[in-house]
């Protein structure tokens, strides 16, 4: 999958971080769409049109099990990247149970963005195949 | 899930390794357990494994060069890591190595069977149970 052919939404509530980040991945050659919340991002996963999702986890509302667990239930193939301005163990550990392919603190280097990019690109190649392969199942698990 | 799942313990502490081996035996499951990296890549290349649950903090090569080997040869083997030693940097490492838990000591060694079950059964929901060798 070339860049042209990857199609990548950002959601972020801070807009200016958002134009920031949808600038950097135009002049990278990948097709971004935009959302500023949770209700843009539905409806574009609704049309299924994009294969990578970057999202900071403040969208997630300190619930990150229950968003990432609502997004692939819409899409089980979408690659998911947290972005973080506050990295945390618990933060890791949803996201990583969520069954998100990465999680990039902020502030980040184009490159780190890169091979981020490069690394959800790879995994949703591997989701496409299984199709469900990182679904996440705490949801079969109490942790309480 | 199959009747007696086949998991393999990877930790360097000889007690770790003999309460897990104690209580997943008591549970009727197959445990295989190796003190390093290196024997635990030699007992995958020599049967069948559903699950691998292994320490991060090990000499030699730890569970991270080990969960990147795993996936070079076993690229949907589940891999959970362990440790008594969290940090943000493992945990982010541990994600992008597609680990399936990484679980930190202690831990509620009955919370640790019903996450080990349930990654067993999505794993063979998802490619299929195939007999062992």
């Amino acid at each position: 999958m070339d860049r042209n052919n990857c199609c990548i939404i950002i959601v972020d509530e801070d807009r200016r971080q958002r134009a920031d980040l949808e600038a950097t991945l135009d002049r990278l050659g990948y097709h971004v769409v935009v959302a500023d919340g949770r209700e843009g991002l539905f409806q574009h996963l609704e049309r299924g049109e994009c294969s990578i999702l970057i999202v900071s986890s403040a969208v997630c509302r300190d619930d990150t099990s229950a968003f990432l667990e609502t997004v692939h239930r819409r899409r089980p193939d979408l690659s998911v990247v947290m972005l973080s301005d506050l990295p945390s163990m618990a933060s890791v550990i949803a996201t990583l149970r969520g069954g998100a392919c990465d999680y990039l603190p902020k502030p980040y280097t184009l490159d780190q963005l890169i091979d981020c990019l490069d690394r959800a690109v790879t995994a949703h190649k591997l989701s496409s195949a299984h199709f469900g392969t990182r679904r996440p199942i705490t949801a079969a698990v109490d942790r309480s | 899930m199959t009747t007696n799942p086949s998991i393999l313990v990877v930790d360097d502490e000889l007690l770790v390794r003999d309460l897990l081996y104690d209580f997943f035996s008591g549970q009727g499951w197959e445990i295989s357990v190796a003190e390093s990296g290196m024997k635990a890549l030699n007992i995958l290349n020599s049967k069948k494994i559903d699950l691998i649950l292994t320490d991060l903090k090990m000499p030699e090569m730890d569970g991270m060069d080990l969960t990147l080997r795993v996936r070079e040869e076993f690229p949907d083997m589940p891999v959970m890591v362990m440790t008594g030693y969290p940090s943000v940097d493992t945990a982010i490492a541990a994600l992008r190595a597609r680990v399936s838990d990484y679980i930190t000591k202690p831990f509620n060694i009955n919370e640790l069977l019903k996450t080990m079950a349930a990654q067993i059964e999505e794993h063979q929901r998802l490619h299929g149970d195939q007999p062992r060798d």
